[in-house]
């Protein structure tokens, strides 16, 4: 046992249960064949987005009206999601656009596929905001299609592709 | 209750068996009857998914006296039950759920909440790693501090049966068992009694089902509460026909599973609240202002919701105190559990529903943090619910239906739900709410006044299967919130879960509640879109509504297991579904049809005169070699070119050249062949029409009707359903001729996107190059694509803003 153990304080939200404010997020990293290049597209729930905008940026904010918050909020993610390769450099993602699809915002970067495995990858939009937050993600077009989930406790993953 | 999960695992077992993995070939069965996956049918439980002959269940009636101590946050109650047992059994002892328990230190929920780990309900806890300390949240604080400073969990009192003797009891975590002193027969009832108290948990600091929240900043001195009562009183255990008890130990996610009964509760609290409860009032003289009953019989009739407490009353009310009491007594029949809110904080609308010739009040509960967005929305919700889930089922059975606003975020019991959403307070003064918020309040009104169809009244076993109650009645919440507004994008598309569906780590949705992974995806999403696939491609809206309202109508006021409703949609619609249930309820298949190949054959007319010329034409299509073209490129002339004087027989005539032997041979045959033979062929021939071989592969796994859309060079397109069974003999890959007068021009699989098919880039025939999500938001937008568009020159003015403002 070690003996100064030390813990921190995570400042979160208390966030009780929520019907239909569902906290998951799910991505997609795929590798395009005709275009060579990792696209990286992540959906959240416009319900959880919204809600997280007023706790991040401003009370006031408003994600389906204000193009200004989707963009905040689109910046917000990308700079918590992160793929790292095996030689320790960070692959370039590439800010792409963010959009609002009925229920969902849509946050998309790409960059240059990876040229080694394994990759890290850490994910922690959200997983700030509350507790509960899940975010799932699908690696396609690198090998077989593999799956990893996100939570406050594991917002970085290792995944091997080989 | 090990027996049970035992059996459970054999059962997934045999599931996965019973695709009869062969040793020879690779067949799999996927259209495998179901009936050896599903329990033998029985007196109980028919063959058709109906409640057998001799179907029964236990009835369980309460009455209940309970009081409210505001200051100490804290409810003592005495109730005497009467146990009535219609099964065929004789029980020594009765099980009771004692649900609060689940807050004490050394619950089994409490004790097996791991650290930091996978799916845990509450607050956030984090790990050591690396150089990173582990982490606690605020919240977790929050919650040790107040599970630490409070005594949790019921303290039980007496229990005794009628004549007052001492009945003897034994408490296992969430359960508790009561020894009766004589056993009781079936057909026989017994009446007990039982006092008991327990501290109410802040829902905001333990993150419970229930509990009270605190405004400290209202006007009174010390603030208020609202409290919102839950799993309140030691509820009897289900005694069913398939699990005999049904004490699993509540771990906080698999819900309740419960008895209907009659309940006549006197709930004794500070004089000033307002109570919303399971139930009808039985003295408004007594706690309600002559006013107050004017303005509920006005809204028996009312257009729009009225006010029984105006905002201005709740807010004066709750500037006060008091030390008065005031006992409201309410009576239910025939529900499954009771719940009851009380706060002076309340505001109170009522509007009237008619149902026939019955009027159902429809009523709201909130405070001023509600706001505008619950006056306006809320109990017009409630009856909007009602209206669309009773064409699907049967009409509303209880006499109320109630939205109260409190610190839940959403929870069903009879007559009454509780639900979150609210307004924000701005700076003027004014209380604003945005569009989701909106949707929310819509939405989740919906979703919780349905649970009161099912599995309040359709009385599934919660604590078992999640997606009986979650699964159907947010099917069915999709449908109304579309009813309410096209534009509320609450429905669940097939093209939302392809995400999932395909993922790696699944569990199938016949998985007991507490051992289900992603329990949104897998409880909610995924069956409502398996249901809305099967009402929109598979059976029909006309025999699945037909099923679907047989099924709701069997089971009202009864208790329905998976097989009841596999079954009964079956039985009634007439259609086998057997291989839908496997491959969307019993396995983590996924669908993904491809297109691989389109053939197109035509008919041999067997006439010489016709058959040559088209092989001679067939060959003088083929493209030209490019030896010949090189060697015209170069001029190089050949022999025959360079020799015209030297000619023979051929070369007039080609080898599809057709002489009067063959003629001979084709009359003779024609001769030979029986009249209608000669007639088709004759047909045939005249109508030349165009024959086309279809190759289709399922890379998913899951077996699903092929949805067509053919399109032809006239420019006509034609959508055609070819049923799923067409995958019977061969899983992997199929093929089908296609016959018809127009010349194809393409194939696409699924083009409505209504089957969740995971993978669209083989959904077409010749391929077409289908653009990527990120491809696809590239070419609409390339203005927003780029950060470069920001006008930052401009931006760059914005002064920061700081804390004061």
């Amino acid at each position: 046992m070690r003996l100064y153990t030390i813990i921190a304080l995570l400042l979160l939200v208390v966030a009780p249960v929520q019907a239909h404010q569902q906290k998951a997020a799910f991505s997609q990293l795929l590798l395009n064949p005709r275009t060579g290049l990792l696209e990286v597209a992540h959906r959240f729930l416009l319900h959880d987005a919204e809600h997280a905008v007023q706790q991040l940026f401003d009370s006031k904010a408003d994600i389906i009206a204000d193009p200004a918050t989707q963009q905040r909020f689109a910046d917000y993610v990308v700079a918590r999601f992160a793929i790292t390769q095996a030689d320790g450099s960070d692959l370039a993602l590439e800010y792409v656009g963010v959009e609002l699809d009925r229920s969902f915002i849509w946050v998309y970067q790409e960059a240059k596929p990876p040229v080694s495995s394994p990759l890290t990858i850490s994910h922690s939009a959200l997983l700030d905001v509350w507790s509960g937050q899940e975010n799932m993600v699908n690696i396609e077009g690198l090998g077989e299609l593999k799956t990893l989930y996100f939570e406050a406790h594991r917002d970085t993953l290792t995944i091997d592709l080989e | 209750m090990r027996l049970l999960t035992f059996l459970f695992a054999t059962l997934i077992a045999a599931t996965s068996q019973a695709q009869v993995v062969q040793s020879k070939g690779n067949f799999v069965d996927k259209f495998r009857q179901l009936d050896e996956v599903l329990p033998t049918p029985n007196v109980y439980r028919n063959a058709a998914g109906e409640p057998g002959h001799e179907y029964w269940q236990q009835q369980v009636d309460y009455k209940i006296s309970a009081k409210l101590d505001e200051n100490k946050r804290r409810l003592s109650a005495e109730q005497r039950v009467t146990y009535y047992n219609n099964s065929p059994d004789t029980l020594k002892y009765l099980w009771l759920q004692l649900d609060q328990n689940i807050f004490k230190n050394d619950s089994m929920s409490e004790l097996t909440n791991s650290f930091a780990g996978i799916g845990r309900r509450g607050p956030v806890t984090r790990e050591a790693k690396g150089s990173e300390p582990a982490k606690l949240s605020f919240a977790e604080l929050r919650r040790h501090q107040f599970m630490a400073d409070n005594e949790l969990g019921y303290s039980i009192g007496d229990v005794t049966d009628s004549h007052g003797k001492a009945l003897r009891f034994t408490i296992v975590g969430t359960n508790m068992r009561i020894d009766l002193a004589s056993p009781l027969k079936p057909g026989q009832r017994t009446e007990f009694n039982l006092s008991y108290a327990f501290n109410i948990v802040e829902e905001d600091a333990v993150w419970a089902r229930s509990g009270y929240e605190h405004f400290p900043d209202d006007a009174r001195e010390g603030g208020n509460d609202i409290f919102l009562l839950a799993q309140w009183f030691p509820r009897l255990h289900a005694y069913t026909d398939y699990e005999a008890w049904t004490n699993k130990e509540f771990l906080g996610r698999g819900e309740f599973t419960l008895e209907f009964g009659d309940y006549e509760v006197s709930l004794d609290v500070p004089a000033d609240h307002i109570v919303s409860s399971t139930g009808v009032l039985q003295n408004p003289e007594q706690v309600l202002t002559k006013t107050q009953r004017n303005r509920l019989k006005q809204a028996k009739t009312a257009k729009r919701p009225v006010f029984v407490v105006t905002e201005e009353e709740a807010l004066e009310n709750e500037k006060e105190g008091t030390n008065k009491r005031k006992t409201w007594r309410f009576k239910a029949e025939n529900v499954r559990d009771f719940a009851w809110a009380s706060s002076r904080k309340f505001m109170w609308d009522a509007k009237g529903y008619q149902q026939g010739n019955d009027t159902i009040m429809a009523m709201s509960f909130y405070p001023k943090e509600g706001g505008d967005l619950w006056k306006k929305y809320s109990t017009e919700s409630v009856i909007h619910t009602m209206e669309v889930y009773s064409r699907f089922s049967f009409d509303y059975p209880y006499p109320v239906a109630q939205s109260v606003n409190g610190p839940v975020g959403g929870m069903e019991y009879p007559m009454i739900t509780f639900n979150g959403p609210r307004t924000e307070l701005r700076d003027d003064g004014t209380r604003t709410y945005t569009q989701g918020e909106k949707r929310f309040l819509i939405g989740v009104v919906i979703h919780e006044i349905g649970h009161i169809y099912f599995p309040m009244v359709v009385n599934s076993d919660e604590r078992q299967w999640t997606w009986m109650d979650e699964g159907l009645n947010s099917f069915l919440d999709a449908i109304a919130c579309r009813e309410w507004d096209e534009n509320m994008p609450w429905g669940v598309e097939p093209r939302d879960i392809v995400g999932y569906m395909k993922s790696a780590n699944q569990v199938p949705i016949m998985t007991q509640s507490d051992s289900v992974l992603k329990l949104g995806p897998n409880a909610y999403s995924k069956p409502t879109v398996a249901l809305n696939i099967l009402r929109e491609v598979v059976m029909g809206r006309e025999l699945f509504d037909f099923a679907f309202k047989e099924f709701a109508q069997r089971w009202k006021f009864k208790r329905p297991t998976p097989s009841d409703f596999f079954r009964t949609m079956e039985e009634a619609s007439g259609v086998d579904l057997d291989w839908f249930w496997r491959g969307w309820f019993y396995t983590t298949d996924h669908v993904d049809i491809s297109i691989d190949n389109v053939t197109k054959l035509r008919l041999d007319t067997l006439d010489p005169d016709i058959d040559f010329a088209r092989e001679r034409a067939y060959e003088s299509d083929k493209p030209t070699p490019m030896f010949h073209m090189n060697n015209r490129a170069e001029k190089r002339d050949t022999w025959v070119e360079r020799n015209p004087d030297v000619r023979d027989f051929y070369d007039e005539n080609d080898r599809f050249t057709v002489t009067n032997k063959e003629r001979n041979a084709y009359q003779k045959m024609l001769k030979e062949l029986k009249p209608w033979e000669r007639e088709a062929l004759a047909r045939a021939v005249e109508e030349d029409k165009n024959y086309y071989v279809f190759e289709f592969s399922n890379h998913g796994g899951l077996v699903m009707p092929i949805l067509m859309r053919l399109t032809y060079a006239d420019g006509s397109v034609e959508d055609v359903n070819i049923p799923a069974e067409i995958w019977r003999r061969t899983h992997k890959e199929v093929k089908k001729l296609w016959i018809t007068d127009k010349e194809l021009v393409s194939l696409e699989v699924d083009p409505h996107w209504e089957t969740a098919d995971v993978d669209t880039n083989n959904n077409h025939f010749p391929r077409v190059i289908q653009p990527s999500r990120l491809e696809a938001f590239k070419y609409k937008s390339p203005s927003r694509s780029t950060k470069v568009w920001r006008d930052i020159m401009q931006d760059s003015k914005t002064e920061l803003t700081t804390e004061e403002e």
